[in-house]
């Protein structure tokens, strides 16, 4: 028996599902790596997390690595959240609060549950669970489809329009540090939510490798919002997807943030804008350092009349960090006018600190109005010293510069987040000054 | 008093000003004249303390302190100010945020009133303070947004760097009665320009230094710049 079968059949799953992690682990080996991201010998890694990573055992919280400890305070974390967000809450142990939260929200019209319970019991699930996930065209998204534990599901019902934010990191119980989560998310004709994933927080996770997957469906004139909130240590290699499919007249909002970039981040997305008047906004913001490698591939097909695409996505890279953004808009649509405006830059701190901006518009048509502009540049130093000459010492200074740039982005954040991230521009200045 | 004794200055190891001695006192205007390239801003930026100048000679005394080796900033805060040439841009930071943010720094109250009003005398209207830092903004623009910001730091000592080249008659007049009116609150001044033009415009007694290839050559009342507008610099002969 395959891998991919036990862990399905371990966790009794239904065998439609099992029979899509067996496929998916045939084309493991035979579907191709994406051109832009880092290949990785998958074979290395055990997705059951064996022989990994050992995190020091932390019983106390005096027990972080004070770089970790000084971080959370800089960035305001609360300490009694602190092992939450470290990830340090028990496996299968979930938060009274998400669990508060759970109960709020089946109120008011949102279904949610762990995903295996949801392919258990929600009646249409199969329309829907791993639909987005190609993995015969994507070896990261195989090896996910294949071997993903936990994660969530989470429907918001036919108009219902939900004000708070959803933070799915509350509501997963396997935890998001498992090695291949998997969230399906739905939001039915008229409704609208926002969804955060992950936290601003260094994550301590005893992976190496993490494939966590996402796959939304916005049903016509839907709107979603969805918050990404990325901070990996140094030892993780990571391959998040993202699949996005838009109805007519729906709209999806992504706001990215990646604190921490780990060893290598490739992070493939990809949305497909196949109703009429459907829209796709994508701001991301992104802070690699020491030796990080991060690629960042967004896609956006444009696939019917009136489509329209913004992506602004802005790099803040130091140290020896290689930063790459592969943005490409495609129009599909050969009639009707789509439209597109895509921004890159890159702001680099130091010598040997890498960014490239790979913007690509393709269309087969003359009413595709897609249009770019992209910029890579350093920090201007007569600027900083201008603003000396006003009072200000390098790191105010530069944390005046890393806010102004990453401000557009924060801006569309919730308040909390984009106070995080300020502060992150603010830890950064300090040590890029020094 | 700020206080230039003997100093030397050079640029990647070539030798820039050489022994200039300059007494500024409270109130007081000093006007520095000289051809392109004689060193005037070298000595502005050295007096600020811009690290691409190196001090091969002298000391800076500010009301009697040595500021030689004090970074930029510090000298800000003692109340030293340098309004720019060419005032670079500050790319994604609006005026706003910019001078908000030095008001917090320098520990005063932010006021974005006061901010507004100080713009508006200088012919600056609230669109200025929400465009990014010098971005887009005309060679006369620029200027008056470095007399607004002498204004609203008030400085004990002004260098201003040709606040006057590029400006049309308007801005002219506006930026000498701006430079009137801090001498009257006793701030020393020390101006940069190559016109006597503006020099009309301003309190009849001033000093005029003549700086000619790094070196001060000659020094006097206003007849002194009446005389360059005139006559130029005379082939070096100074
Ligand atoms: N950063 C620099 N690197 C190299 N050379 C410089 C630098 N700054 C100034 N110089 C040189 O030093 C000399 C003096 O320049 P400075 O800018 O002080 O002249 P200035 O008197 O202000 O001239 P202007 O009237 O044109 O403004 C010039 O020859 C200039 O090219
Ligand atoms: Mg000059």
């Amino acid at each position: 028996m395959g891998l991919a079968r036990s862990i399905g059949e371990a966790a009794g799953e239904p065998d439609w599902v099992i029979e899509i992690r067996e496929d998916a682990e045939r084309h493991i080996d035979k579907a191709p790596f994406p051109i832009e991201l880092t290949p990785l010998d998958l074979s290395k890694f055990s997705p059951l997390g064996e022989g990994e990573i050992k995190i020091p055992e932390i019983k106390d919280l005096e027990d972080l690595p004070d770089e970790i400890r000084d971080l959370l305070e800089k960035m305001g974390v609360p300490k009694r959240e602190w092992r939450r967000v470290l990830g340090l809450v028990q496996v299968n142990e979930q938060s009274a609060a998400g669990m508060a939260a759970l109960q709020y929200f089946q109120k008011i019209g949102v279904e949610s549950y762990p995903i295996r319970e949801a392919l258990r019991k929600v009646d249409d699930i199969r329309e829907y669970a791993f639909k987005l996930m190609p993995y015969r065209e994507n070896a990261f998204v195989a090896y996910h489809t294949a071997y993903w534990q936990g994660g969530i599901f989470v429907r918001v019902k036919k108009g219902v329009k939900v004000q708070q934010p959803l933070h799915t990191y509350f509501l997963i119980t396997r935890g998001a540090h498992a090695q291949a989560d998997h969230a399906l998310i739905v939001l039915d004709e008229g409704s609208e939510a926002t969804l955060i994933e992950g936290c601003t927080a260094p994550l301590l996770t005893r992976f190496s490798l993490h494939i966590g997957a996402t796959e939304i469906f916005v049903k016509k004139g839907a709107k979603a919002r969805l918050i990404v909130l990325q901070n990996w240590p140094d030892y993780v290699h990571t391959r998040p997807y993202t699949r996005v499919l838009v109805e007519d007249g729906a709209d999806v909002e992504v706001v990215v943030a990646i604190l921490g970039a780990g060893k290598t981040t490739g992070r493939y997305e990809e949305i497909f804008l196949k109703g009429r008047s459907s829209k796709a906004t994508i701001h991301s913001i992104s802070f690699p350092r020491s030796n990080s490698r991060l690629e960042d591939v967004i896609k956006v097909y444009l696939e019917a009349p009136d489509t329209r695409a913004m992506i602004n996505t802005r790099g803040v890279v130091k140290d020896r960090a290689d930063s790459n953004s592969y943005i490409t808009v495609e129009s599909r649509e050969r009639r009707g006018e789509t439209f597109a405006h895509v921004e890159c830059s890159g702001l680099i701190l130091n010598e040997g600190a890498h960014h490239a901006t790979y913007p690509i518009m393709l269309s087969s048509s003359n009413h595709a109005h897609l249009e770019h502009e992209a910029y890579v540049g350093r920090v201007s130093q007569e600027a900083i010293e201008y603003m000396k000459s006003r009072g200000f010492s390098d790191e105010e200074a530069l944390s005046l510069m890393l806010r102004g740039y990453i401000e557009p982005v924060a801006a569309h954040m919730p308040f909390e987040f984009s106070m995080e991230i300020r502060r992150m521009a603010k830890i950064l200045a300090e040590r890029g000054a020094a | 008093m700020l206080e230039i004794k003997g100093l030397s200055v050079a640029i990647d190891g070539k030798v820039k000003l050489k022994d200039i001695n300059l007494k500024v006192g409270p109130g007081e205007l000093h006007v520095l004249m000289g051809p392109n390239g004689s060193g005037k801003s070298t000595l502005a930026f050295s007096i600020m303390g811009s690290p691409r100048y190196e001090i091969i000679g002298g000391r800076i005394l500010l009301d009697g302190e040595d500021i030689t080796d004090l970074p930029m900033e510090e000298r800000a805060r003692r109340g030293l100010f340098l309004s720019y040439q060419n005032p670079p841009e500050i790319p994604m930071v609006t005026y706003r945020t910019f001078l908000l943010n030095a008001l917090r720094i320098w520990g005063k109250e932010p006021e974005p009133e006061r901010i507004a009003g100080i713009f508006r005398k200088l012919n600056l209207g609230d669109e200025f303070l929400t465009r990014e830092v010098n971005k887009g903004f005309s060679g006369g623009e620029r200027k008056r947004a470095e007399m607004a910001q002498m204004l609203l730091f008030n400085p004990k000592y002004a260098i201003l760097d040709e606040p006057d080249t590029g400006v049309d008659v308007d801005s002219m007049k506006l930026i000498a009665s701006t430079i009137s009116d801090v001498l009257q609150r006793d701030i020393g001044v020390l101006l940069i320009t190559h016109y006597a033009r503006i020099l009309s415009l301003l309190p009849s007694h001033f000093t005029v230094h003549v700086l000619v290839d790094g070196s001060v050559r000659a020094e006097g009342g206003p007849e002194l710049a009446q005389r360059i507008e005139e006559r130029g610099f005379e082939g070096g002969r100074f």
